[in-house]
């Protein structure tokens, strides 16, 4: 799976990169909502889209509008329906998706990110936030999208939900060739959890690196107001205050052995 | 030091079994546990929504003896996920309102929306509609109408969750403040390790009970313990304790540099 995105200009944005499904993507800067906005694809914006290879234009736009899901930062409890279900069998509707057996598919989606099918009847109000959280997942694999783009995928989640949303993410990447995209202001989500980033300001992609060589650049990137996750900082101190070899981990027991070794 | 809150043997539904626990009065006290474990749910009981009997002592009476209009007086409860669309169109005909239900003269309540845009700094945003503007400026508004009535206490339902690192240290700060000025106790759900550590008693609920409670950061060394129930420690305390485990330092250090002097001295 693969996107390119050729000198797109929208909303006085303008930028061009290329994503594909070999990186989870982190996407950060305090103005990645409005660069969601213009990657839900509602409408075509100026520049040159291809998807898989096939460059988008209006006769095509809407089959490929269908094929990217974004995972909103809140559901929006749409207000004349009350349970999971219903908000399922919407999004079924509304997006004509051929589905032989519901609810058996509306339960599959509900295992797959970790819930109980009983779930299904419950009302949305009724939900924890971790659970709707979860159920957010859920809804937006109905389409089997390609491009999924989760805003803030891990508040409300304890650590153990976290890793398992991970997992279903990684396995969404690996197996199904799906491009995952994260975006967040979570240094330390992206830090850990993503491959690739886009860290964005005025208006542009200010920095596309790989995330851990990005991150290394502590300077640079705390210059541009962005946050850098305290793993990397207390590294950066190491190194630059007590000159000591050691490097830059993800894993904090990497960080310990190396601690250790250097001490 | 006088008791704010004494429950015996809390149950309810498969949620809670047997739960107890008493704190003191004037505390900024937390409450964590991982997700599901009914923390939102304990904030609905103590602020009186989910009516318990016999169970729950606050101020030495049982909550359901306070008289429907004394109860609002001294207590106040937010629980973001519950809360409604805000009536006015401004922010100010909101606080305004609010304001009037509580104050009876026109210069006092000038002064009560003065104090309030000042100490909640919401002077950018006095003319916006209270829907649209950020959950920090949400929060913040229904803190301060919660605390018209100079309640005794707040229950907060992990209102912290949903805001940026900058906010989490502001919102701390606003309610280490208030509590200061009017010696206010405060009971506050979080699921985030980093915001009960700035508190001064913290108590974990797992399996139905409460685990474990105490001062902050001895609770938060346990790591084994909280790592099981699906909590995450700060970062630095989860360094510090690896390091102490090699013998690499003696005690837990928040503060980065101060750690790393303490490694390479």
């Amino acid at each position: 799976m693969e996107i390119k995105l050729e000198n797109i200009r929208k909303n006085d944005w303008e930028f061009s990169t290329s994503l594909s499904s070999d990186d989870i993507v982190g996407i950060t800067g305090s103005e990645y909502e409005e660069l969601l906005e213009i990657l839900r694809l509602e409408e075509l914006p100026e520049g040159n889209i291809t998807i898989d290879g096939i460059l988008l234009n209006p006769e095509n736009h809407l089959e490929y509008y269908k094929r990217i899901s974004i995972i909103e930062k809140k559901l929006k409890k749409i207000n004349y329906l009350n349970t999971v279900k219903e908000h399922m069998d919407y999004v079924i509707n509304y997006y004509h998706l051929q589905i032989k057996n519901i609810e058996k598919k509306e339960k599959d989606s509900l295992r797959i990110v970790g819930l109980d099918e009983s779930l299904l009847n419950r009302n949305i109000t009724t939900l924890s936030r971790s659970e709707r959280k979860k159920v957010d997942l859920a809804i937006g694999l109905l389409s089997n999208p390609d491009i999924i783009i989760l805003d803030d995928p891990f508040r409300f989640l304890d650590n153990k939900s976290r890793k398992r949303m991970m997992m279903i993410l990684k396995k969404l990447k690996e197996q199904f060739h799906k491009l995952i995209i994260i975006a967040t202001l979570d240094e330390e989500v992206l830090y850990q959890y993503t491959d690739k980033m886009l860290f964005l300001k005025n208006k542009r992609i200010f920095l596309e690196t790989d995330t851990k060589e990005g991150y290394e650049r502590v300077d640079y990137l705390k210059r541009n107001g962005f946050q850098v996750p305290e793993r990397v900082l207390f590294t950066y101190k190491a190194i630059k205050r007590k000159k000591v070899k050691i490097e830059y981990h993800k894993d904090i027991r990497d960080i310990i052995k190396d601690v250790y070794k250097h001490v | 030091m006088k008791e704010l809150l004494e429950i015996t043997n809390l149950c309810y539904q498969n949620l809670f079994e047997n739960l107890s626990f008493k704190v003191e009065q004037g505390k900024f006290i937390t409450i964590s546990g991982g997700n599901n474990c009914g923390k939102t749910t304990l904030i609905r009981i103590l602020g009186g929504q989910i009516p318990i009997e016999k169970t729950i002592k606050l101020l030495g009476m049982h909550i359901e003896e306070y008289p429907q209009n004394l109860w609002k007086e001294i207590t106040g409860t937010v629980i973001p996920q519950d809360s409604v669309e805000f009536l006015f169109k401004t922010v100010e005909e909101e606080l305004n309102y609010a304001i009037h239900l509580f104050k009876k003269t026109e210069e006092e309540k000038k002064e009560t929306y003065k104090e309030i845009v000042k100490k909640y700094k919401l002077t950018k945003f006095q003319k916006k509609n209270p829907n649209d503007v950020s959950e920090f400026i949400k929060i913040k508004l229904l803190i301060a109408k919660q605390l018209l009535g100079s309640p005794q206490v707040l229950f907060l339902d992990d209102i912290c969750e949903e805001l940026e690192a900058k906010e989490k240290k502001e919102m701390i700060n606003l309610l280490r403040t208030l509590q200061l000025e009017t010696g206010i106790s405060i009971v506050m759900t979080t699921s985030n390790l980093n915001i009960a550590l700035e508190s001064d008693y913290l108590l974990i609920i797992s399996e139905k009970k409460i685990l474990l409670e105490g001062e902050p950061l001895s609770i938060i060394e346990k790591d084994n313990v909280l790592n099981k129930i699906g909590l995450e420690l700060p970062f630095m305390v989860d360094l510090s304790v690896k390091l102490m485990d090699y013998n690499l330092v003696e005690k837990t250090e928040l503060d980065i540099d101060r750690l790393v002097d303490n490694i390479w001295k």
